[in-house]
């Protein structure tokens, strides 16, 4: 199986992924990074108004080859 | 390879931990007949739906219980050790509702459910032991809903190194706060329903924070107390007869 690396930025921390995940295929890659985004969303969403969740996915050559960024606006109506 | 007398003192040892069984129990033990079969790792030794006519004892090696939903997305539901019976409830229950599998090559002995019945038939208190068996795997399965349902990702994990080093120890297999374990990132993704990739980040966390490090299939606990405290881990609902560690 093809390994990816998922680069991600949880809005505090942009941690460079270099062991990789071996995945059947891209499209597994792009459900593998909304579904890791989401489940960051939901440990870390609690505690603040505005969040910006980012995943970048690399392939074995290094090549960028998908982005995804999960946005929280929130705050009090006035 | 083991003998199937050799592989039945597994149970004794694990019945042992946290009970004390008489010399006649032990020889009644002793005298079941079972059958020796080696699982590689990923082969089912019994499949979701089947009627097994015997129940299998890990003599070496892990298991694992699970489920599987369409598009090969798998829910592991709890990990086995050495003088674990993970599908002891096919005794009553006859008809199996998911799938046991090799983790690591692993070896059962087969034990035909006729003679359990007998042995449980004739001492009671062995009965009473095998259920409790069940009754602590049914307290397992209870935190691992409520870790999947409440903790996070950083807690589940965490957890989950807590648990299986307790239930390592408390047979011999684990000591010093440190354990084997052959879990890969995708079986502790499907074990706590996290991806693999939130896995690794989680994994990097425990690692840079100085608690544990996973390497060749070795888990050290470097700082059982912040791990555990990071889990909110209550050894209570393992029943062990002491727990070693958290004292």
């Amino acid at each position: 199986m093809p390994r990816y690396f998922f680069d991600i930025d949880d809005g505090v921390r942009d941690l460079r992924d270099d062991e990789g995940v071996p995945l059947v295929d891209r499209e597994s890659a792009r459900k593998e990074a909304i579904a890791t985004l989401t489940q960051l969303a939901q440990d870390m969403l609690p505690n603040g108004n505005d969040h910006v969740f980012k995943a970048r996915v690399r392939d074995e050559s290094g090549e960028l080859i998908y982005e995804a960024a999960l946005t929280l606006r929130s705050g009090w109506v006035p | 390879m083991s003998s199937a007398p050799d592989a039945l003192e597994n149970l004794i040892r694990k019945l042992e931990s946290t009970s004390t069984l008489t010399d006649e129990e032990r020889q009644a033990i002793r005298r079941l007949p079972a059958t020796i079969r080696l699982i590689v790792p990923g082969q089912d030794l019994v499949q979701d739906g089947e009627r097994p006519g015997q129940c299998g004892l890990i003599v070496e090696g892990w298991s694992y219980r699970y489920k599987l939903l369409d598009e090969g997305r798998r829910q592991i539901l709890s990990f086995h050790v050495v003088g674990d019976v993970p599908d002891l409830q096919s005794l009553h229950l006859g008809v199996l509702d998911h799938s046991l599998a090799a983790l690591t090559p692993c070896t059962f002995a087969l034990i035909p459910h006729e003679n359990l019945r007998r042995l449980t038939r004739t001492y009671p208190d062995v009965a009473a032991l095998l259920w409790r068996e069940t009754l602590v795997d049914a307290g397992i399965f209870r935190i691992w809903i409520t870790a999947m349902g409440r903790r996070s990702a950083y807690g589940r994990i965490a957890h989950l190194f807590c648990e299986l080093y307790l239930r390592q120890e408390a047979v011999g297999l684990a000591a010093d706060l440190r354990c084997p374990m052959p879990l890969r990132q995708t079986d502790l993704a499907d074990a706590t329903g996290l991806t693999t990739v939130h896995v690794s980040r989680v994994m990097k966390a425990l690692r840079t924070e100085g608690l544990i490090t996973l390497r060749d299939r070795l888990l050290i606990i470097h700082d059982w107390k912040r791990l555990s405290e990071a889990a909110e881990f209550d050894p209570t609902y393992l029943h062990l007869k002491r727990v070693q560690t958290a004292a």
